[in-house]
């Protein structure tokens, strides 16, 4: 009777291994448990020992290829407590065949954008080694500045590509502008000047963020597609958006409602921080439900923000600058700040979005009032 | 290297095999059948760890968490209990079910990530494995007070690893048990590491044992290779507990051989020194038999029966265990909700129609 080794996932969710060597070679007798091969996973080289006993009649790779979890290793001819019938490769036939690489040289290709699938391997077997990535990097260099100057995009801009195109396909964006009047916002800055810890805007209007997407909680949430669903969110996380030399990022400050100014100062660096430097983990990018787009220290005017689904709104905060105002019949000097709010405007409507610009501004205008509902 | 392991531990069999003094005066005490069981035992749940770790690699069991080296612990405490006292294990403590009743079917069923592997036979009060950390050592001082405030004669016991510890869980549950003066029975197996953090970056505190004082409830740290001493130490914390005497801290010192489970490998973070001494000098099994061997009371072919014995248990077990129908893959929402969301049921919906 013929037993089909597959490789099992020997670690916790490990896709494939790397066959290391063959104890047993093809028409040598095997005993049940006894080791028949050595596989390297990305965590450790093991053993696999033989559910039967008999005789090894194939071995489905070789020494130094990639064996994917599930995928038949070998054939017994023998005798096992759980016989499987001969499924004719099956599932051979529906895995794609890989490419040949070491689990560290696929890891430096995933890193480097590089699709393994075109590079030419010269290794044992067309294996792809380290210094054939260098070179196809170069050829790509080399390419590119002969041929023409189009630039791929990296990966992270393929990502921010995708989710755009995606959200301005399915959400009509309507984006609504204020200019809000900031006297308060800049004279509560300023007067704290002599403090060491001073504050940057940044951690104030967070704040008043906040506090704003609290009272209007239609703004602070996701819209489900599939369900046509809207979900608001009870806490506030604010994605920042962030420009960075590999694209925008968007890291992700939680339960901003919870905190004060300075905790918020100092974690808006770090986050923006290790999102320039391109340390952000995972977790880090993910759940925010609301995105403000600071644009002040760069310049700008205006914008057309596009909203980061599956949320509903995103805020651009333009820069603090001094105005001509007309105070009564006097033209006076006002601190101001341009706003532009997109939302989706399935969930929300134009009149939301200017409520909404106003409560910011009742709290911009002066920020002690913040005091008033403080519990 | 390790005999800073040997602060103030309880050991009555010396790694030679010899008996201390107050270890002679428990071995004088013991029937030849208790002091075989414990052989037995330890032998019996080695194969079957080695068995596992073969079936796991075959693909024929999930990710599995070993014991070898363990067995003195988990064999002397679970021989101290009776069948009507309350084990919560966390997921290494295969040895200690098997002592209490759990068959060894089911506890394959377990391992093969099946739901029947959870569900004990009435009579034996073990409950499913706790694989977040410490969770369970809450849920052993609820049982033990619940068994209080009925005036029953029951005592619970938690088992958890160094790395559990360090969670407000354990914390918690000393807290309450010293308070309530709960018959609960905390038992840590420190191995030395959790996964790959060693003790020492696990706790300023040179001993776990030490712990319990901050609680004003005994602590003591055994020897946890040394099968005799933690039966001893186990027993007389019990007694103490039916007594309505209150909660006893355990710290068995003990070491895994292999690694922290099938997914992990040991070899990246231990020194291999210390690796070598565990498994070479200060071997459970190893030890135990020359103590049998030096009283007269290992005979060899009797040994090789058992051994053999062993083997056929575990085949049939894995017979049994395999020759379950095997569930689909949208089995996997069946334990997990009450009510399944409608993302859920559409999920599980497109797994049915993938099959």
């Amino acid at each position: 009777m013929t037993v089909l080794f597959r490789l099992p996932d020997v670690g916790e969710g490990v896709a494939e291994a790397e066959v290391v060597k063959w104890l047993v070679q093809v028409g040598e007798p095997i005993t049940e448990n006894q080791p028949v091969v050595e596989v390297q996973t990305d965590k450790a080289i093991v053993e696999l020992p033989s559910p039967a006993t008999g005789a090894l009649t194939k071995q489905e790779y070789a020494e130094g290829e990639i064996v994917p979890v599930g995928a038949i290793l070998y054939e017994i001819d023998g005798q096992s407590l759980t016989e499987e019938k001969d499924e004719s490769n099956v599932l051979n036939e529906i895995l794609p065949k890989r490419v040949l690489a070491a689990p560290s040289t696929r890891r430096k290709a995933r890193e480097r954008g590089i699709p393994l699938e075109e590079v030419k391997g010269t290794g044992p077997a067309g294996r792809v080694l380290d210094q054939d990535l260098d070179h196809w990097l170069n050829q790509q260099n080399t390419e590119e500045d002969i041929v023409d100057a189009t630039i791929k995009l990296s990966p992270t801009r393929r990502v921010i590509a995708q989710r755009l195109q995606q959200s301005i396909q399915q959400k009509p964006h309507v984006t609504h502008f204020a200019t809000v009047n900031v006297n308060g916002l800049v004279d509560y800055r300023n007067k704290q000047s002599q403090d060491q810890n001073k504050l940057s805007y940044l951690p104030i209007l967070l704040k008043i963020m906040g506090k704003t997407l609290q009272m209007h909680p239609l703004f602070n949430a996701h819209y489900d597609e599939q369900e046509q669903k809207v979900i608001p969110h009870p806490s506030v996380s604010i994605g920042l958006a962030t420009d960075t030399e590999n694209g925008l990022l968007v890291p992700v400050l939680h339960q901003v409602e919870t905190k004060n100014m300075d905790q918020l100062s100092t974690e808006a660096r770090a986050l923006i921080e290790s999102a320039k430097s391109g340390k952000c983990t995972s977790a880090q990018l993910s759940g925010s439900t609301f995105t403000v787009s600071n644009t002040g220290p760069l310049g700008g005017a205006w914008a057309t923000p596009i909203i980061n689904p599956p949320e509903v709104a995103i805020a651009a905060l333009h820069p603090i600058e001094r105005v001509p105002v007309v105070e009564g019949e006097q033209l006076g000097i006002g601190w101001r700040m341009n706003v532009s709010l997109s939302f989706d405007h399935r969930v929300l409507d134009g009149a939301d979005a200017i409520r909404f610009t106003n409560t910011l501004e009742y709290y911009t205008e002066d920020p002690t009032r913040l005091l008033r509902e403080w519990v | 290297m390790l005999g800073q392991l040997e602060k103030d531990w309880i050991q009555y069999v010396s790694i030679e095999g010899q008996l201390t003094e107050a270890g002679a005066a428990i071995w004088e005490e013991m029937s030849d059948r208790d002091k075989k069981q414990f052989y037995q035992w330890m032998v019996y749940i080695r194969s079957f760890d080695r068995r596992a770790i073969l079936l796991q690699r075959q693909g024929r069991i999930g990710t599995y968490a070993p014991l070898e080296g363990q067995e003195a612990a988990q064999v002397g405490s679970a021989y101290a209990l009776t069948a009507q006292d309350f084990v919560f294990p966390s997921y290494r403590e295969h040895g200690v079910a098997l002592v209490q009743g759990m068959p060894l079917t089911q506890i394959f069923l377990y391992w093969m990530g099946r739901v029947e592997g959870c569900k004990a036979p009435t009579d034996v009060r073990v409950l499913p494995p706790a694989v977040p950390i410490a969770t369970q050592i809450p849920h052993a001082v609820g049982a033990a007070w619940a068994s209080k405030l009925k005036k029953e004669k029951e005592i619970a016991i938690a088992y958890f690893g160094d790395g559990a510890t360090s969670e407000g869980d354990f914390h918690e549950a000393c807290n309450f048990s010293g308070v309530f003066q709960v018959p609960v029975i905390l038992f840590c197996q420190n191995n030395g590491y959790a996964i790959s953090v060693p003790f020492s970056r696990q706790s300023a505190s040179e001993t776990v044992a030490e712990k319990a004082k901050a609680y004003n409830f005994p602590g003591y740290r055994v020897d946890g290779n040394d099968v005799l001493a933690v039966y001893d130490v186990t027993k007389r914390a019990i007694e103490r507990a039916r007594r309505g005497e209150g909660p006893t801290l355990i710290e068995a010192v003990t070491y895994r051989k292999g690694s922290h489970t099938t997914a992990d490998d040991a070899r990246r973070y231990r020194p291999q020194a210390e690796v070598d001494e565990w498994i070479k000098e200060r071997d459970p099994i190893a030890r135990y038999r020359k103590l049998l061997v030096l009283d007269g009371l290992l005979d060899e072919r009797e040994d090789e029966d058992w051994r053999k014995e062993c083997d056929e248990k575990i085949d049939q077990a894995i017979r049994e265990a395999e020759s379950l129908t095997p569930l689909p893959p949208e089995h996997v929402f069946t334990h997990l909700f009450a009510q399944l969301s409608k993302q859920e049921k559409a999920q599980q919906a497109e797994l049915r129609e993938e099959r």
